[in-house]
């Protein structure tokens, strides 16, 4: 599809002018637009039901997913329409460049959820293991068992928290941040916040080693 | 006690009861009870708390860890599908 579009998008140099739109190529970039609408669609449905979300990363989502797609819509109808050969390259081209869909708005999706899951579900829940798991280490000291090798763990555990938190501390606030435009500008805009989601869930890996090291010695 | 002996006592206890009274020659009600009260067939399910996975007084239990443990497990399986997929998508390009 992107090839496709690539080609409908460039004039060959020794070509002759054109008059009309080949069709071909006005069919390949509704299809493109069509794609993309239904991908959209699908993460607004996704975001909907992910009660991890939060309300206003939820609202931020929900209305870049909206507008993009009325803008594809929009955008699909003057595609549909046009007689311009050249009016119509430069829409065909906009189908990439002012929304971005693939490598902006979907990647802004996926790590907004993950950045939120961390935050809302898995990072509690971490604290809370650590505190049950407190709980039962001293409980089971105090009734004569040696649960020396837990410390290790234990402190692990306490930093692989601290390192979840740091990393995905302003990160969805950054993605959500993100405009095709500065993607445009700089395609490398999404790597940071993929790369403090990535320490974020290597961490949270190390922490379930922790977690489980510390369970299977508890009785 | 476990669950048979549960359900069985009772009706024995009556037996006993009624077996005294008339040894003892203790007066015959005036009203004496036709039938005997049907003996319980189910076991409250709150007697069946499983004494493996109970923890000290006051502590999470084993099962309540493994939950916990088996939730975030499955959070950073939705977490690392959902990098996959922003990487995919940025794959795609465009």
């Amino acid at each position: 599809m992107m090839a496709g579009l690539v080609v409908m998008m460039a004039a060959p140099a020794t070509a002759q002018p054109t008059t009309t739109i080949d069709p071909v190529a006005r069919t390949a970039a509704e299809a493109a637009i069509t794609m993309r609408l239904a991908d959209l669609n699908a993460r607004v449905t996704l975001v909907n039901q992910t009660p991890s979300i939060g309300a206003s990363d939820r609202s931020a989502l929900l209305s870049e997913l909206n507008s993009t797609i009325s803008g594809l819509q929009a955008l699909n109808t003057t595609i549909t329409n046009e007689t311009s050969v050249t009016a119509f390259r430069t829409e065909a081209g906009d189908i990439l460049s002012t929304y971005r869909v693939y490598a902006l708005v979907l990647p802004q999706v996926h790590l907004v959820r993950a950045s939120d899951e961390m935050t809302a579900v898995v990072i509690p829940a971490f604290q809370q293991l650590e505190t049950d798991l407190q709980s039962r280490i001293t409980a089971e000291q105090q009734q004569g068992k040696n649960v020396a090798v837990t410390t290790a763990a234990m402190t692990d555990l306490a930093n692989q928290i601290t390192a979840m938190q740091t990393d995905t501390s302003g990160v969805s606030a950054t993605l959500l941040g993100f405009t095709p435009a500065q993607w445009n500008a700089d395609h490398t805009i999404v790597s940071g916040p993929r790369h403090m989601l990535g320490s974020a869930f290597s961490a949270a890996g190390q922490a379930l080693k922790d977690v489980r090291a510390v369970r299977a010695v508890l009785s | 006690m476990n669950a048979r002996l549960r359900v069985i006592a009772p009706a024995f206890a009556l037996m006993a009861g009624l077996s005294l009274a008339a040894c003892s020659g203790a007066k015959t009600p005036t009203s004496t009870p036709t039938t005997v009260p049907a003996a319980p067939t189910t076991v409250a399910a709150s007697t069946f708390n499983p004494p493996a996975t109970t923890a000290p007084s006051g502590q999470t239990s084993d099962s309540a860890l493994d939950q916990q443990i088996q939730g975030v497990s499955n959070s950073l399986n939705q977490v690392n599908g959902d990098l996959a997929n922003a990487d995919k998508a940025a794959a795609n390009g465009g």
